[in-house]
């Protein structure tokens, strides 16, 4: 006869097991990364007799956590990407939120500046129409340079935020570091059975990882498991872990890139991180906030370039020529810290119109100085030498290097990016704005002839004969001298340009009629610079000549606009990717309490039938007991 | 979705969907709040941009529409000066005529001439007015000096011939004013095609009479002398060459015509031997030298016939020029009005422009309130109802039953 005492014995055990984890079931019912657990029992070992193989009850072969690896691989990959895009979207809204308002935007500015001038061109000898304008110059600049300051605030705070990131980073390296060999502990003390809680830990701090940088996870012999980020840079080995670190930019000591600390010193990882809060951080600096760096810069240079070329060649209500109405920061080149050579760069900004809002590098090889775009790392083709005299041309730039570099030596180029931050307005006292023409045509009053000759305009303030009185006197009905010298074929409405100005004669003048351009010192009411101002601020003058300065912020606040409502549209989609990933991996995993309930009764009532099989089995002994007594 | 749910997940997913409605509901509460639908790039970037582009362009309008005051104003200073002109002109004119009558005695004359002197002197303020920005309104662009100055009888223009432009649209532009160069001093000389002029130094008492063009095909533009060279009227009239070369010769009797190259003068009396006229191309004279001739003719008090025939040509010259003068002045009054007519349909289409980008922008920008409260009470309702459900689902629980 079997053990029947052994067998209902072992039936109670089991019972007792599975009632056990189902009480740890329901105990963690709320635990965060629980994953439920679920006693596997199997028949003990039969014993043979010669009329068959009798059982011998049952016995717990395991406590196994229900857990579907493929599915949290899913869900980490997901939980990943959107953490990137929720980052991205949650930054970019900021940004989008400083260029929202139409009535107070960068174009409500520009209007009301290109506005001020009309107000000048209306009353040109008026000072507080001048002065107007000086104030509407000032909040163009002073709206400029807050919305880059708050640019820099962001930036500083996507430093602070990658700091925090990684230090959060570096916790959980530690933690997995600790776990994977308690996990390889646990495994080996239990002859191989899966330390469960051990386990659930672990994969809530993988979880956490993942939600930070996108992560690949290597499972190896003995429960542990290998963390890599990037494409292949080791965060966690076995028990070992590295540590990440915020170092200072090679370029821009203001800016943080991240590090991996190694055995053989800290290696840049910064190009190679992607997916998660970290990830989402350096992709919003990368594509939005050096780009709207970049684009107001761009701005600010269109601006200043196109009001003081104009400018100068207007006179002031003293008479003087033009000066220069607004400064702003120049081309940056950043020198490498890791630089050996004494490589020198100095670049100006040439062509307005070819300027971009990229950043580039610029590299001595062994062939000589190459330029590339920063992010895309693609070739910029430069015409020119580089010497002061054929600098090298490209984008909107002038560059001029001089020293001797050493071969890899690296400058980062920023045509734009201080632009905002050096911008002021130059012209402090009204009277200064040019808002006349240097020159004006008159005609002679004894002229017999119908000829009438226009106000003029110059085309090239530089030239010192511009405000020399210039005769043009009819030597013919169809010839002209200059001054009493040479002939000249008149065409009526031609232009006759000389001395960096240009007018235009019509109609029929006589033989010795006269015409004659003089200086305009005089003209306090002459509004024709103003209005050739006003003119100069509508006109495309970025992007190669297709893009006014108006049309240009439209462009870049519709391009914020558009990338912001990509971001949160992406976000939302990988928000209910996630959750149903989560789901997922919650509805294979997670604690229902109704079905723990209804486990608990089966196990209540297959360990009360136990129970009942030992009482039995001692009435049993207790039958053969009495039958054989003797009283 | 699989058919296993976790207990926690119940919890999970009910808050979850709740806050998602929440947070649909805030954005809809500020959208109604502010009234408008798109408050950030983000939330329409291709409208956001239009409103951006439509303020803008609403902005520019405004300006040119304050531009557009700036030169009617200034358009009807100048009309109202041209006005004043235009009177006193009218009364020198009445006074020329008035001293030119036969009886009137040399007394009168210079009484007479007394007034055409103070009408001078009246016409020369009109010419150095100012606008209300403290500006010469006749001075082209040296608005900060005084145009016009007299010393004794001579009167010097010390301003420009150019005239300021301001911008009324995109492209279309106006002049708020013209130069008193313009107005006062570019006025063509006799008939406006050649003047005739009796040297001082003429004996006879020939009267030049009024003159014109009869063919216009056949003038050559030059100045020609006409000489005569016998008592009886003879005449060769000579070109500006060098030698002069004669180009028309004939006989003059008193009171006729002499006519060459297309041009007929009207004379009366009879030259002397020796006598001449000058018939030089239409040059400009200002308005100011015309009224001293006629002072200066005026007070002449001639006592010789050839002084009494220079008086009568002055006089009749003085008129024509007169003529000519009013009539280059109503030519800057159509030019003034006809820029004013401008400026009042550029006024008009700006007005309608306006509108049109105000419901633009309106379009783009402002909230259907009907739609929105719809939507919201909607939402409302979904929100109650998921409340309401977890509520009542979340109390199920099998351990209930457990006895």
């Amino acid at each position: 006869m079997a053990d029947l005492l052994r067998t209902g014995l072992s039936g109670l055990l089991a019972f007792q097991r599975a009632i056990d984890t189902t009480s740890h079931n329901i105990a963690n019912v709320n635990t965060e990364g629980y994953s439920r657990q679920r006693v596997e029992v199997g028949t003990r070992p039969a014993d043979p007799y010669g009329n068959g193989w009798v059982g011998n009850g049952a016995s717990v072969q395991t406590v196994r956590r229900v857990y579907d690896d493929y599915v949290s691989l899913q869900a980490r990959t997901s939980s990943s990407t959107f953490q990137r895009t929720d980052t991205f979207a949650t930054n970019a809204a900021r940004v989008n939120n400083m260029f929202g308002d139409s009535d107070t935007g960068l174009t409500a500015s520009l209007q009301k500046f290109t506005n001020a001038f009309q107000g000048v061109a209306n009353a040109p000898s008026s000072i507080p129409a001048r002065q107007v304008l000086l104030s509407e110059a000032t909040a163009v600049k002073e709206q400029l340079q807050s919305y880059n300051s708050q640019l820099n605030d962001m930036d500083k705070q996507v430093n602070a935020n990658l700091q925090g990131e990684v230090s959060e980073i570096n916790a959980i390296s530690q933690g997995l570091a600790k776990l994977n060999q308690d996990i390889a502990n646990g495994t080996a003390r239990t002859g191989g059975q899966p330390p469960n809680d051990l386990l659930d830990q672990r994969d809530k701090l993988l979880d956490q990882l993942a939600e930070k940088v996108t992560v690949s996870i290597v499972p190896q012999d003995g429960g542990q498991v290998n963390v890599f980020i990037g494409n292949g840079q080791p965060l966690v080995v076995g028990a070992q872990f590295n540590q990440l670190t915020t170092t200072q930019d090679n370029f821009d000591p203001t800016r943080l890139s991240i590090g991996m600390q190694t055995s053989g010193g800290v290696v840049d990882v910064t190009g190679n991180i992607s997916g998660g809060a970290l990830g989402g951080l350096l992709d919003f600096r990368r594509e939005m906030l050096d780009p709207a760096h970049n684009a107001l810069g761009k701005f600010a240079a269109g601006l200043a370039d196109t009001v003081n070329q104009q400018s100068a060649k207007g006179i002031d209500l003293t008479g003087a020529l033009g000066t220069d109405f607004f400064k702003v920061g120049g081309v940056e080149a950043l020198q490498s810290s890791l630089n050996t050579g004494t490589g020198t760069v100095a670049i100006s900004r040439g062509d307005i119109s070819t300027l971009t809002d990229k950043d580039y590098e610029l590299k001595y090889t062994s062939t000589g100085w190459k330029l590339s775009d920063a992010n895309s790392g693609a070739a910029v083709a430069m015409t020119g030498t580089g010497t002061a005299a054929d600098p090298f041309v490209v984008d909107g730039m002038k560059i001029v290097v001089g020293g001797t570099p050493a071969i890899g030596d690296e400058f980062m180029v920023r045509p734009t990016h201080g632009a905002v931050e050096g911008m002021d307005v130059l012209i402090t006292d009204p009277s200064k704005v040019a808002a006349a023409a240097p020159i004006r045509g008159q005609v002679s009053s004894a002229n017999t002839g119908t000829g009438t000759i226009s106000a003029g305009e110059v085309l090239n303030a530089a030239n010192a004969q511009l405000r020399t009185p210039v005769t043009i006197k009819f030597l013919s009905a169809n010839t002209y001298s200059v001054n009493g010298a040479g002939s000249f074929t008149y065409t009526a409405g031609s232009n006759i340009d000389v001395n960096g100005w240009r007018v235009q004669i019509s109609g029929a003048p006589a033989v010795g009629d006269q015409f004659t351009v003089t200086d305009n010192t005089s003209g306090t009411g002459d509004n024709r610079n103003a209005l050739l101002l006003a003119n100069a601020l509508t006109k495309p003058v970025l992007d190669g000549g297709t893009t006014s300065l108006s049309a240009g912020v439209s462009k870049f606040v519709a391009g914020i606009g558009v990338t912001t409502n990509q971001a949160q549209v992406s976000r939302d989609a990988q928000a209910a990717v996630n959750e149903e990933n989560q789901a997922e991996m919650d509805s294979i995993s997670g604690v229902n309490l109704d079905e723990e309930a209804a486990n608990l009764i089966k196990y209540q009532q297959a360990y009360q039938a136990a129970a009942q099989v030992i009482r039995m089995a001692d009435t049993l002994f207790q039958t053969i007991l009495s039958a054989t007594s003797r009283s | 979705m699989s058919t296993r749910i976790s207990s926690s997940a119940i919890h999970t997913n009910a808050v979850s969907t709740m806050m998602a409605q929440t947070s649909s509901l805030t954005k809809l509460q500020n959208q109604i709040a502010l009234g408008k639908r798109v408050n950030t790039p983000a939330d329409d970037p291709i409208a956001a941009v239009h409103i951006i582009e439509l303020q803008r362009a609403l902005k520019e309008a405004e300006q040119y529409g304050t531009n557009s005051d700036m030169a009617k104003n200034r358009l009807s200073m100048e009309e109202d000066a041209l006005n004043s002109v235009n009177t006193s002109l009218q009364r020198v004119r009445e006074l020329a005529l008035q001293a030119n009558n036969a009886p009137v005695d040399d007394a009168s004359r210079k009484q007479i001439a007394t007034e055409v002197r103070a009408r001078l002197s009246e016409l020369v303020d009109i010419a150095n007015l100012k606008d209300s920005n403290n500006e010469y309104l006749f001075s082209g662009f040296a608005t900060q000096s005084q145009p016009f100055s007299q010393s004794g009888s001579a009167i010097t223009y010390s301003g420009d011939q150019s005239s300021r432009v301001l911008q009324i649209g995109p492209t279309q532009k106006v002049s708020d004013s013209n130069s008193g160069y313009e107005v006062f001093m570019d006025i063509a000389e006799g008939n406006g095609t050649f003047v005739v002029g009796a040297p001082a130094a003429n004996t006879g008492n020939l009267v030049v009479g009024s003159s014109s063009v009869a063919d216009a095909s056949q003038w050559t533009p030059d100045d020609y002398t006409i000489q005569f060279d016998d008592a009886a009227g003879h005449y060769q009239v000579f070109d500006s060459g060098a030698p002069p070369t004669a180009v028309a010769t004939g006989t003059y009797t008193a009171g006729s015509t002499i006519a060459f190259k297309g041009i007929k003068i009207e004379l009366a009396g009879m030259p002397a031997n020796g006598d001449s006229l000058t018939v030089s191309r239409s040059r400009s004279e200002d308005v100011f030298t015309t009224i001293n001739k006629l002072a200066n003719a005026l007070e002449s008090a001639p006592t010789t016939e050839a002084g009494k025939a220079k008086f009568n040509s002055d006089m009749a010259q003085v008129l024509q020029q007169l003529d000519q003068t009013q009539e280059h002045m109503s030519g800057i009054r159509a030019q003034v009005g006809t820029r004013l007519s401008t400026l009042d349909s550029a006024t008009d289409l700006r007005e309608d422009q306006k509108v049109q980008l105000q419901s633009m922008t309106s379009d783009l920008q402002d909230l259907d309130y009907a739609q929105a409260i719809t939507k919201m009470n909607q939402q409302l309702t979904g929100l109650q109802a998921a409340q309401a459900s977890y509520a009542r689902i979340s109390q199920l629980s099998l351990f209930d039953y457990l006895r």
